[in-house]
């Protein structure tokens, strides 16, 4: 078999995996319910009580979409940075684009006292506080693309980046200085990360906004490979890098903005998930890679959301407790192997 | 073929920062064209400007001034897309796609050529296998970049400027690094492109050797300006002697190529067998600081005198003192201890 129909087995199989881990979303969490019971409720039938509907359509259901909406777009936008910025640990944490939307946020829910995040959430509720993560993001990319027409060494750049994310993140520790101890305790409760936050009356909104990233990453693939070979030659092949970066910034702000405002800064998945489609299929084609990491990062976010409840004891763990431990391997095995991996060189 | 002139330039001037206060002129007042089914090579020292030349005739920077046409419209009058398929690049940046397949990086040339996503057609699918056998890395066609050599890397650029499909191919110094053998066939096989294809195919080298050898045309650059010509011409015009304006160095048209200029004032005259043995010996007592003059030399009689009849046979005469050698080792070794001391 030839490693092109390979590779479409593979997307193949990561499919039956996302829908397979999908189903186990639904069927594991918490608090024990009968299979019949969630088919019920899914299906609108018989159901042992309401309580049970409840937790399956209003909980359980959205967390998982959550999920697997949260995983590409995370992954997408640390595959987006990886190319744009050809470099292997460039990712939405890492480059401080989760903290510039963080600050958004915390500008928003600090400075409404709490109230945004943990009431009810209305449409316009939800809108200020994408607006925040959005404008927080864009301007962490926007400067992180000024300083990388000054800054060649990919290296330089990436600590400039971590810079930034150290800057975001003592004014966002300001604000706290600052706030009610609510808004403090809701911050908090939201920096440990989540796929619960979404509601299913928000979930239209929140998967309005991750598919449309997902579909300008999609459409960006021809110029994506293009950047493989840098950005001159890129230009040669008829791009204008301008435009093309503006598109990136766009989709990866829009990305890592909706996610971090509704699931808190999830950590490594971004960083990660490339990583681990680029090891699983072994091309840097984007063709390919793109999807895989789509995919693999549904895959991944879901089986974290599985962990947060596996202490089924009624206990759920912060999501940024899980992901490192998933994403931080998967890193530092590719710098290990880094010579033998090579898709960078 | 017809040969014809594709990229013209008129009283071009190059350099950076346009409009802008620190502007800062390179080199001005250049003429010249690029000719199809030509190869032309750019020479000049280092930071003369032909990076800046090449990025501005690849439209990466703006010219300061001038006016520079291709096909006889001003190249800053086509847009991007246009010159993708008229103007194909073969740069020293560095390229982070390791990842992919050799083909796969070729086929990354039929971009201006396909569609919205770049899905490749059966002739575009021909037009990769074509270009990868021309340069000689088919065989390579599924291994990953990474793998490759210096100069299969550069086979492989080729190859995707190739499918590129332009009438003119700019390659910013695509032999160095590489070994003589890779850095042969790559000039080669750009030669071969120029005449067969009729590309218009201008490269910027270091290696003199090879541009003398290879090149249909030289382009000349000094902080001067530019010269052109036909190979042959410009060498004996003696245009080549201005290419690098430094005392210690000066250009030798008989050999072709640049030599360390004699700085000592010992003379020598050399009689020897063959003109072999007389290349080597010029060339051992050149590098040791004598001049070789020639037989009918005034000055020969009170010079030192070098008879050799054969790798292994050789004769030193020079105030009285007579020394035969049995190599050129044991030659340089006696004099560097310096005549005076012989016995």
């Amino acid at each position: 078999m030839n490693y092109v129909s390979r590779n479409r087995l593979w997307l193949v199989v990561l499919s039956l995996l996302v829908v397979l881990l999908a189903v186990a979303n639904l069927l594991w969490g918490s608090v024990s319910i009968p299979v019949s019971d969630v088919v019920g409720a899914l299906t609108a039938g018989n159901v042992s009580s309401e309580g049970t509907r409840f937790i399956v359509v209003e909980s359980r259901l959205p967390q998982m979409i959550t999920a697997l909406l949260c995983g590409p777009a995370l992954a997408v936008s640390g595959l987006l940075l990886q190319t744009a910025f050809s470099n292997p640990l460039a990712g939405p944490s890492i480059l401080g684009i989760n903290s510039g939307a963080s600050l958004g946020v915390a500008l928003v829910m600090l400075g409404g006292g709490g109230s945004v995040i943990s009431g009810a959430f209305s449409v316009s509720g939800f809108v200020v506080v994408i607006a925040g993560a959005f404008c927080g993001a864009l301007l962490v990319m926007g400067l992180l693309l000024a300083l990388s027409t000054v800054i060649r060494n990919h290296l330089m750049l990436l600590i400039a980046g971590i810079m930034l994310g150290y800057v975001t993140s003592s004014a966002i520790s300001l604000l706290n200085f600052f706030s009610t101890a609510e808004g403090v305790h809701s911050y908090m409760i939201w920096g440990l990360g989540n796929f619960g936050g979404v509601s299913l009356s928000q979930l239209p909104w929140f998967a309005g906004c991750c598919i449309v990233g997902l579909v300008i990453a999609l459409l960006l693939t021809k110029p994506l490979n293009a950047l493989l070979l840098g950005p001159r030659y890129a230009e040669n092949l008829g791009f204008s890098i301008r435009r093309v970066r503006h598109w990136l910034l766009l989709a990866t702000g829009l990305l890592t903005a909706v996610t971090t405002a509704f699931c808190g800064p999830v950590a490594f998945i971004g960083l990660a998930v490339p990583h681990m489609a680029r090891l699983l299929l072994g091309t840097s084609n984007h063709n390919h890679l793109l999807p895989a990491t789509m995919l693999l990062g549904s895959a991944v976010a879901l089986v974290c959301n599985l962990a947060c409840v596996l202490p089924s004891e009624g206990g759920i763990l912060p999501l940024n407790a899980v992901t490192p431990v998933i994403g931080a391997p998967v890193i530092i095995y590719v710098l290990i192997h880094q010579r033998k991996i090579q898709y960078f060189n | 073929m017809k040969i014809q002139a594709v990229l013209q330039a008129r009283q071009l001037m190059i350099g950076y920062h346009p409009r802008r206060k620190d502007e800062r002129v390179v080199l001005s007042d250049l003429n010249f064209e690029l000719r199809s089914g030509e190869l032309t090579c750019l020479l000049g020292p280092n930071g003369v400007g032909k990076s800046t030349l090449l990025r501005t005739l690849a439209s990466n920077q703006p010219p300061l001034g001038g006016e520079l046409t291709l096909d006889k419209r001003p190249l800053s009058g086509y847009s991007r897309s246009e010159l993708a398929g008229k103007l194909g690049l073969v740069l020293t940046d560095a390229i982070h796609a390791g990842g992919l397949r050799v083909h796969e990086l070729v086929a990354l040339g039929r971009q201006p050529h396909t569609g919205f996503f770049g899905r490749l057609t059966a002739r575009d699918r021909q037009a990769v296998t074509d270009a990868m056998r021309l340069v000689g890395i088919l065989h390579k066609r599924d291994a990953y970049v990474a793998e490759l050599s210096d100069g299969e890397r550069q086979k492989v650029m080729i190859a995707k400027v190739l499918v590129q499909e332009c009438p003119v191919i700019i390659l910013d110094e695509p032999t160095a690094f590489l070994d003589v053998v890779s850095r042969m066939d790559v000039m080669t096989l750009l030669r071969r492109l120029a005449a067969v294809q009729g590309k218009a195919v201008l490269l910027s080298t270091h290696d003199v050797d090879e541009a003398l050898q290879l090149a249909d045309r030289l382009w000349l650059l000094t902080p001067q300006g530019i010269q052109t010509g036909a190979t042959e011409d410009l060498v004996l015009s003696g245009a080549m002697d201005g290419l690098m304006p430094h005392p210690g160095i000066r250009f030798d048209a008989v050999s072709g190529r640049f030599q360390a200029s004699v700085a000592g004032g010992r003379r020598v005259c050399i009689e020897a067998a063959s003109p072999l043995l007389r290349r080597w010996a010029e060339n051992a007592l050149r590098r040791n600081e004598y001049r070789v003059l020639a037989a009918d030399d005034a000055a020969a009689a009170t010079a030192g005198r070098l008879r050799i009849e054969g790798t292994s046979d050789m004769t030193w005469t020079e105030d009285g003192h007579i020394r035969r050698f049995s190599s050129f080792g044991a030659l340089i070794e006696a004099l560097r201890e310096g005549v005076h001391t012989w016995k």
